[in-house]
């Protein structure tokens, strides 16, 4: 049987092999993940969401089309810019700004339907309750529905329950976000607009807006068992709360916020990712990691045998 | 009669008289001399000093989102401690907390590579599955430590682990203990938390094998917090005094979090948690309630929280 002393050698032994085997550099983990490719080049230093005009004021609608950008301001009304928002004009449209539906899916007797080549309409009987008209705001032609350009067959709408569904490229539909109460008794946000790239397939995210959560993208960054619709997260950071329309525009690669506190505007890029560091680098930074780890058990194993003296 | 009484010990009054009346086996040992207490506290402040320039120094020369290895650097230093404390017999009263210690950072690093490894070695394994496996690991190499601590230390040293017990008491405590976990997690605002959305789909998909390796995550912190490691300090020092030492340990852990997330409040929020789940265990003299109040939080936090900040 073994004595005490014998056991401690035998740990001891053990764990100064297994910390020695840790202190190693052989493991070169996720450091060299490659990260996903970027749309368009958009400086490190320029925020997820930059505000472009209107500070202050409530912005109810927007539309863009490279520098071309209308939008609809409470208590100012229609305002036109041609310049990418630096100077503004007054705009009018009959009763609102026409925001274009999607090429491929509408909201028809409250189903969604797909739009044949040929013009005609077919609903889609698994698709669920839609809101009469779809139009969480006057200026939103379009319905909460929306269909990425990038995953033909996928379309994330917002049925009357006020629930996220997303039919697969299988034509399943499923319920894919609930909302949850914002606190104690108060419900959860209004859900202001559903906006994806349906022309060009630039991205498979789709951008739900909220009067409360700011704004919520679908994952499209992920294996293949994953859709739009499946996984969100919060793309809102430095973006007001309360979001009251958006709009994807493929010409500058960006999606616009309208918001209670002006427009903002958010150019596509890659989730960012850790960086890449070459062979050297990686060598040179395991070792100063490594002598860390050990100047720093040598401070605390002194520091220890100095305190039990 | 409770086998406090039977001994002759006094007995307190107040929050922790519980555990006094249902001791473990090795509680009637003599009182800790002072050599042995200051073993104990110069064994944390070592680990501590030694972690934390682990931890920090390396952000000298790297960068701020923090790619290095950073649980590997806590691992390598702890078992370094440990081993010299096994080795040396002048350092024998810090063992049992340097275990403790050890018995966090090495299973984290584990449980931080294992999905990885796993990836390697069985590249058709999901990313579920794998954070699944890697919570078996984890609990795995806890129990390592578990048996480690019960085979070199002395008896009057080894710490009180409560799982022997798990009465109604301790079962009411636990579905009440997670009621009001969900309760304060609701009530505060939702932004506050990220708590925004169940993505439902998702939840379908992913909690099968999410939700058991939370499970096992939550068992695993407790057997190292409130078991080993507040079962440690109990050997040495007043309940009140270890259950704050490991909360204070359990938050400070949480630095390790923060160091790669978004999480500014976690760690004062974790110092009270742990301290709640401390007090709990020792007021039910079982470690199953904070096991299963951790395990509810992390499945929680799992569904509603981590798909908001982070889209998984």
């Amino acid at each position: 049987m073994a004595t005490e002393h014998s056991r401690r050698r035998v740990a001891a032994a053990a764990l100064l092999a297994f910390a020695s085997l840790l202190v190693a550099p052989v493991a070169v983990s996720a450091q060299t993940a490659t990260p996903a490719p970027t749309p368009r080049h958009v400086p490190s230093s320029e925020p997820w969401w930059v505000p472009v005009a209107f500070t202050g004021r409530p912005v109810i609608a927007v539309r863009a089309s490279g520098d071309t950008i209308a939008v609809d301001v409470a208590g100012v009304g229609q305002q036109r810019s041609t310049d990418g928002g630096r100077t503004w004009q007054r705009y009018f449209e009959r009763h609102c700004l026409v925001i274009a539906p999607d090429p491929h899916w509408r909201v028809i007797d409250g189903r969604v339907a797909h739009v044949n080549d040929d013009g005609s309409a077919s609903v889609d009987p698994g698709s669920p309750s839609m809101p009469a008209g779809g139009r969480p705001q006057p200026a939103d032609q379009r319905g909460l529905i929306a269909a990425p350009a990038a995953l033909p067959g996928v379309v994330v709408a917002v049925a009357v329950d006020g629930v996220a569904w997303r039919r697969g490229v299988d034509g399943h539909w499923a319920r894919a976000l609930l909302l949850l109460p914002q606190g104690i008794g108060s419900g959860a946000p209004r859900i202001t607009s559903l906006v994806a790239f349906d022309t060009q397939p630039l991205s498979a995210a789709v951008y739900l807006g909220t009067d409360g959560y700011s704004v919520l993208a679908s994952n499209d960054d992920s294996p293949p068992s994953r859709v739009p619709g499946d996984d969100w997260f919060r793309a809102g950071p430095g973006l007001p709360d309360h979001v009251l329309a958006l709009y994807a525009d493929p010409v500058n690669q960006a999606v616009y916020a309208g918001t209670d506190d002006g427009l903002w505007v958010h150019h596509l890029r890659a989730i960012p990712a850790p960086p890449v560091y070459a062979d050297a680098a990686l060598r040179w930074r395991w070792l100063g990691i490594g002598l860390v780890t050990l100047v720093a058990s040598a401070i605390a194993v002194a520091g220890l045998l100095r305190a039990v003296r | 009669m409770p086998q406090a009484c039977r001994s002759g010990r006094p007995r307190p009054s107040g929050i922790y008289r519980a555990v006094i009346d249902t001791p473990a086996p090795a509680a009637a040992a003599p009182a800790p001399s002072t050599t042995a207490r200051r073993g104990a506290a110069a064994g944390l402040a070592a680990v501590a000093v030694g972690l934390g320039l682990a931890l920090l120094v390396p952000r000298i020369f790297s960068d701020p989102v923090g790619v290095d290895p950073y649980d590997v650097r806590l691992a390598a230093v702890s078992l370094l401690l440990l081993g010299a404390a096994l080795a040396l017999r002048r350092l024998r009263d810090s063992r049992a907390v340097l275990i403790a210690v050890a018995s966090i950072t090495a299973p984290f690093c584990l449980w931080s590579a294992a999905p990885r490894v796993l990836g390697i070695v069985w590249p058709g394994l999901g990313g579920n599955e794998r954070f699944a496996w890697a919570g078996v690991a984890q609990t795995v190499l806890t129990g390592a430590f578990v048996a480690l601590a019960l085979w070199v230390l002395p008896a009057e040293r080894r710490p009180n682990l409560r799982l022997g017990r798990f009465g109604l008491g301790a079962i009411a405590v636990a579905i009440l203990g997670s009621a009001v976990l969900i309760g304060l997690a609701l009530a505060v605002p939702a932004t506050w938390l990220g708590r925004l959305g169940l993505p439902l789909v998702a939840l379908q998909r992913d909690m099968p094998w999410v939700a058991p390796g939370n499970v096992l995550q939550a068992l695993a912190q407790e057997l190292e917090f409130r078991g080993l490691l507040m079962g440690s300090l109990e050997r040495v020092a007043p309940l009140w005094a270890a259950n704050l030492g490991q909360a204070v340990f359990f938050g400070l852990a949480h630095i390790a979090v923060q160091y790669e997330g978004p999480a500014g409040p976690f760690v004062p929020v974790t110092i009270g948690v742990g301290f709640v789940l401390g007090w709990i265990t020792q007021r039910t003299n079982s470690l199953w309630p904070a096991i299963v109040i951790h395990a509810v939080g992390d499945v929680a936090v799992a569904a509603a929280v981590l798909p908001g900040l982070y889209g998984y």
